[in-house]
């Protein structure tokens, strides 16, 4: 390394010396294996090239090697009395005349230009990246950027931005209906660039088809023809049925819910002995089992009996030779399976139509199941997705009993609550998902301390 | 070894889908902030088809959103304003807890807004988008219309709908769009047809706001709509404004104005007046275009074919549907719901006005000769105008559902009504059809001219006996319709000279076909009696039966299963709809026997 440093600089080959180090004078020279690179790095000293390549690099800095100027740019000839150097100067003068420690510092020979206050051209990359999307906007749309505005003194009017009459609520947004021509993208993007500023994006298609119609169902569903303030008889019966089968199946799951959860009779429950009991069970059965008569005993030893210990004779066990004739065996069924297989393969193409009748029976299980399908999904095409944690709940159906329908409008009260039936159906049609309230919960719970204030206290008491 | 194995929820749903947390943290918003801009920006949450796939592995049921939906949602600009409001708030509440009254002025002075004219333009690129999509937002409005300001409701939510809201029925007005109305439980359902699209609302009635109905919606959510809502209905009645050539804002008429000019001295602003009469929806809109619109139609090239015949008489149908109370010179009595009534009036073409006391713009007064109807919802009232009908709301209504001018005789004040039939009900071949509704199909037909049922003009007969027992000044009135009703020349000689202007103003040659005379009943003959020939059309359909029966015959056997199947069906809904028809008779019958018993025992 320290070689090829001295070969770039080039000048000093005597340095060359240096690398290897000379004795010092005091004490034993102190002897290093150098027998690797890195020993060699370690003990190799290369301080007075390091020290010799910095002063030459401060020349370069500071006016050029001094090596290379002429003796006139070095030295002058003093032609000054020494001691006309301390002249009669006042003390206050004498410091406005020495300059300051930071100019003498500045000061030095320096061939490196001085920092400017300005941003190099290019700028960072982030600066870069926002002027050029500027440019293109303003190419593409004619948006001229906050930035450009200020810098050209535009305001937003002027900058063709804004239009200069007052600006009105509401305007003709889509443009003229006889024509029926469509906006072109450009002038879209013009109109969208106004607005916000910024370039426009695509809608995604599916988005626009599901915003377009997120569900089969429609926007406003009418009532039953029975919810009429004065029905006809007939729908107005029709209606009640339909009210009354909503409640019944809700009371069946009431029903239902209540049966699951109900206590079973109190004869099932547990006894104080049953309880005793699961609490030992395993610890005092051996006990009892003593205690127990003789019977139960000979009973036990028999169910003992049942289950042999495995046991192995020494005519059962396998012998060597026994076990590489099961092997060979093995094997050779292996390859009898695997030739049949081959040989199967092989004829395979003579089976070509059955195959074909394979597929196609697979092909139309499987279609039958794709058919299966959309239609359980066309069933369930008007059903509430499931787009949270909560399923919808479909809210009771609006109805007046037979006696609350008066028949004039005077002294007709509405029904059920239109905003509630507004959400309901948002929800409906899966435009929003299911929520509950949250409700707030309190962090801590609230702590009553009785005060024993003297006040409270009295002789009395 | 072998090939690598891929790894587990890289693709497919895993990516496609994201959760709600996961776009929140994409987005770098707050979940209110989220879900105004979900709403803003029709993104819908999306069920992926295996739910397992797209929460990587888990069950857990969550709210997904397309990745794509949400990537696009990124691009959003409104995004920057809404992060921009809240450091405004930021700053507004160090401002306030410093006491700078100065800089918070200029930070509300200098509060962010954004506005949702681009996202309404991307939403629906074309006009005929808006319309179509006009049901829910025309429902919020009108519904936030009636609200009352509470902190609930943000800024001048209320006020804005009223305006849009009453802005959009004046154009319902001007454009005589309007088809279909419902007085359902719930609320009135208006149906109206804008450029070929069919709009539905649902209007709620008059009522205090009742906080308890609606305790579980979420009201932030609703104000989200309706803002996105507000600025779509603005655009879209400028649209519809100018493209029937009227002012926008809505200008009223200078006689209007000038009838007014008593009120001036009333206690409110002018532009509150102007607000009010606009809102009374009874005078006419100034139009930029001064010539009329109805003479400048293009005459189309007549052929001589079926199919455009058909279309003619559908337009010329329409045309006079449109006309429906043409001439007619409503009075809406106080106790009478206003809006909705003068609604309907004035969108056929009628002229409708109420006492002065009740509201502005009123444009005539009761005691006006000209009247044709009075709207009256009490039994009784104690001063009546020989020269006009009294009706109860519910006749207009009917009528419009009708398509024509019902008598006014079954709706009189204090007579039972007729029942309200809905008309966004379509009835099938073999469907039970309540007998009042056929008897209106066949009036419209013009096959039936004279009582609704046969069961009811008995009733209706006594209803008049009764009547005549409780009040002179009533039954003088219905003898008066009932001579109408037989010679038009006896009633109008015996009535003064104005009156008769009236009358002949008010009965349009349509009433005058439909209130034939009623026949007394005809007496029991004996006639000689005649050859029974075989009618030539019954002996087609005979031969049709016949046709019929063997083409049925014919069917193959794997079709015959499913003609059994359709044909059962259609025999079962028959033999419903036999059922009903059987019980409404019984139903009826009892009722009349009731009715018999009742005057028995009054007498």
């Amino acid at each position: 390394m320290a070689a090829t440093r001295s070969s770039e600089s080039g000048k000093s080959p005597q340095t060359s010396g240096s690398l290897f180090p000379q004795p010092k004078v005091r004490g034993k020279k102190k002897r290093v294996s150098k027998k690797n690179k890195s020993a060699w790095r370690k003990h190799s000293d290369i301080k007075d090239i390091e020290d010799f390549l910095d002063d030459q690099r401060l020349q370069l800095r500071t006016g050029g090697l001094v090596a290379d100027k002429a003796d006139d740019s070095l030295f002058y000839v003093d032609k000054q009395n020494d001691n006309e150097l301390e002249a009669p100067v006042a003390k206050k003068r004498k410091k406005e005349l020495k300059p300051l420690k930071i100019d003498q510092i500045i000061a030095g020979e320096t061939t490196v230009k001085p920092v400017t206050g300005h941003a190099p051209p290019m700028g960072s990359g982030k600066v870069r990246r926002k002027e050029v999307k500027a440019k293109e906007l303003e190419k593409k749309t004619g948006y001229i950027s906050k930035e450009r505005r200020k810098k050209l003194k535009l305001n937003s009017v002027q900058a063709g931005l804004k239009k200069p009459q007052p600006v009105r609520e509401y305007y003709d947004l889509w443009g003229n209906v006889e024509t029926e021509e469509k906006n072109t993208e450009k002038e879209e993007d013009e109109y969208y660039a106004q607005v916000t500023g910024k370039t426009r994006v695509n809608v995604p298609v599916l988005t626009q088809i599901h915003a377009r119609k997120p569900s089969v169902l429609p926007k406003v569903e009418v009532i039953h023809p029975g919810g009429s303030y004065n029905p006809t008889f007939e729908e107005h019966q029709e209606l009640l049925q339909q009210a009354v089968c909503t409640e019944s199946k809700k009371l069946k799951a009431e029903k239902k819910l209540e049966r699951q959860a109900r206590l079973p009779p109190k004869r099932e429950w547990a006894t104080r002995k049953d309880k005793l009991k699961e609490l030992t069970e395993g610890l005092l059965d051996e006990e009892e089992d003593e205690e127990e008569g003789e019977e139960q005993e000979g009973e036990e030893q028999e169910g003992e009996q049942s289950i042999p210990k495995a046991t192995i004779r020494a005519e059962d066990k396998k012998s060597r030779q026994k076990r590489r004739k099961e092997k060979e065996q093995r094997e050779q069924e292996q390859q009898k399976t695997a030739e049949k297989t081959k040989k199967v393969q092989e004829h395979e193409v003579n089976r070509l139509k059955t195959i074909k009748k394979e597929i196609n029976a697979l092909e139309k299980k499987k279609e039958e199941r794709q058919k299966k399908r959309a239609d359980i999904r066309a069933q369930n095409a008007d059903k509430p997705k499931r787009l949270s944690r909560r399923k919808y709940e479909e809210p009771f159906p609006e109805f007046k009993l037979s006696e609350e329908l008066v028949g004039t409008l005077r002294e007709f009260k509405p029904e059920g609550s239109v905003l509630k039936d507004r959400f309901k159906s948002l929800q409906r049609r899966n435009i929003l998902e299911t929520r509950v309230k949250a409700k707030r919960q309190k962090k801590y719970k609230k702590k009553y301390v009785e005060k024993k204030q003297y006040k409270e206290i009295s002789i009395n008491a | 070894m072998g090939r690598l194995m891929q790894k587990k929820y890289e693709s497919g749903a895993a990516t496609a889908y994201i959760t709600r947390n996961r776009a929140i943290n994409y987005l770098q918003i707050s979940l209110p902030d989220f879900r105004r801009l979900c709403i803003l920006k029709g993104v819908y949450p999306r069920e992926p088809k295996n739910k397992k796939k797209a929460n990587k592995g888990s069950t857990a049921p969550r709210t997904f959103y397309l990745m794509k939906d949400i990537q696009y949602l990124s691009h959003e600009p409104i995004i920057n304003k809404f992060r921009e409001f809240k450091v405004f708030v930021k700053k507004l509440k160090k401002a306030f807890a410093k006491a700078e009254h100065g800089r918070v002025q200029t930070l509300q002075e200098n509060k962010p807004v954004y506005k949702l004219d681009h996202i309404i333009k991307e939403r629906y690129p074309t006009f005929v988008d808006a319309l179509r999509d006009l049901d829910d937002c025309l429902c919020l409005v009108f519904l936030f219309a009636t609200f009352p300001q509470t902190k609930n409701i943000p800024g001048d939510f209320v006020q804005r709908c009223r305006h849009l809201s009453v802005e959009f029925m004046n154009f319902i007005v001007a454009a005589r769009a309007l088809k279909k109305v419902f007085l359902s439980i719930k609320g009135i359902y208006y149906q109206v047809e804008m450029q070929g699209q069919v709009v539905t609302w649902l209007v709620p009635y008059n009522f205090g706001f009742n906080a308890k109905a609606c305790a579980d919606v979420d009201f932030r959510i609703m104000a989200h709509f309706v803002e996105f809502y507000i600025t779509m209905l603005g655009f879209v009645n400028f649209k519809l404004y100018t493209s029937l050539g009227l002012h926008y804002p809505p200008k009223l008429t200078f006689e209007a104005k000038v009838k007014d000019d008593d009120e001036k001295n009333a206690y409110c602003l002018e532009s509150e007046a102007t607000g009010e009469r606009l809102a009374a929806l009874s005078a006419s809109l100034v139009s930029v275009v001064t010539q009329n619109t109805e003479e400048d139609e293009v005459e189309l090239d007549e052929f001589e074919d079926s199919r455009t015949q058909e279309a003619k008489q559908e337009e010329e149908k329409q045309k006079a549907f449109q006309k429906l109370f043409n001439g007619l010179k409503v009075f809406v009595s106080r106790e009478v719901p206003r809006e909705p009534v003068v609604f309907t009036v004035r969108s056929f073409g009628g002229e409708a006005s109420w006492d002065r006391s009740v509201a502005m713009g009123a444009t005539f007064d009761e005691s006006d000769e000209t009247i044709t109807h009075q709207i009256v919802d009490r039994p009784k009232s104690d001063r009546q105008y020989l020269s006009r009908y009294y009706v109860q709301p519910q006749w207009l209504f009917d009528c419009v559902n009708a398509r024509m001018l019902l008598p006014v005789e079954d709706y009189f004040p204090g007579v039972v009504l007729p029942p309200h039939l809905s008309p966004f009900v379509e009835y099938k071949e073999g469907d039970y059809v309540p007998p009042e509704k056929e008897a209106l199909s066949r009036r419209q037909q013009g096959l039936d001219t004279g009582d609704t049922v046969s069961g009811e003009a008995e009733d209706s007969d006594e209803e008049e006996e009764e009547e005549e027992e409780i009040d002179d000044e009533d039954e003088e009135e219905v003898e008066e319709d009932d001579d109408e009703d037989d010679d038009d020349d006896d009633g109008e000689e015996e009535e003064e000279e104005d009156e008769k202007q009236i009358v002949e103003k008010r009965t349009p040659n349509k009433r005058k076909q439909d209130e034939v005379p009623n026949t007394p009943p005809s007496s029991i003959k004996v006639k000689a009696g005649k050859l029974d020939y075989e009618d030539a059309s019954s002996k087609a359909s005979r031969e049709d039966w016949e046709a019929r029966k063997l083409a049925i015959m014919m069917i193959p056997k794997k079709r015959k299963r499913l003609f059994e199947k359709l044909s059962k069906r259609e025999r079962r809904k028959k033999h419903e709809a036999k059922k009903l028809t059987a019980k409404r008779e019984e139903y009826e019958k009892t009722q009349k026997d009731m009715k018999k018993k009742q005057k028995l025992s009054n007498k």
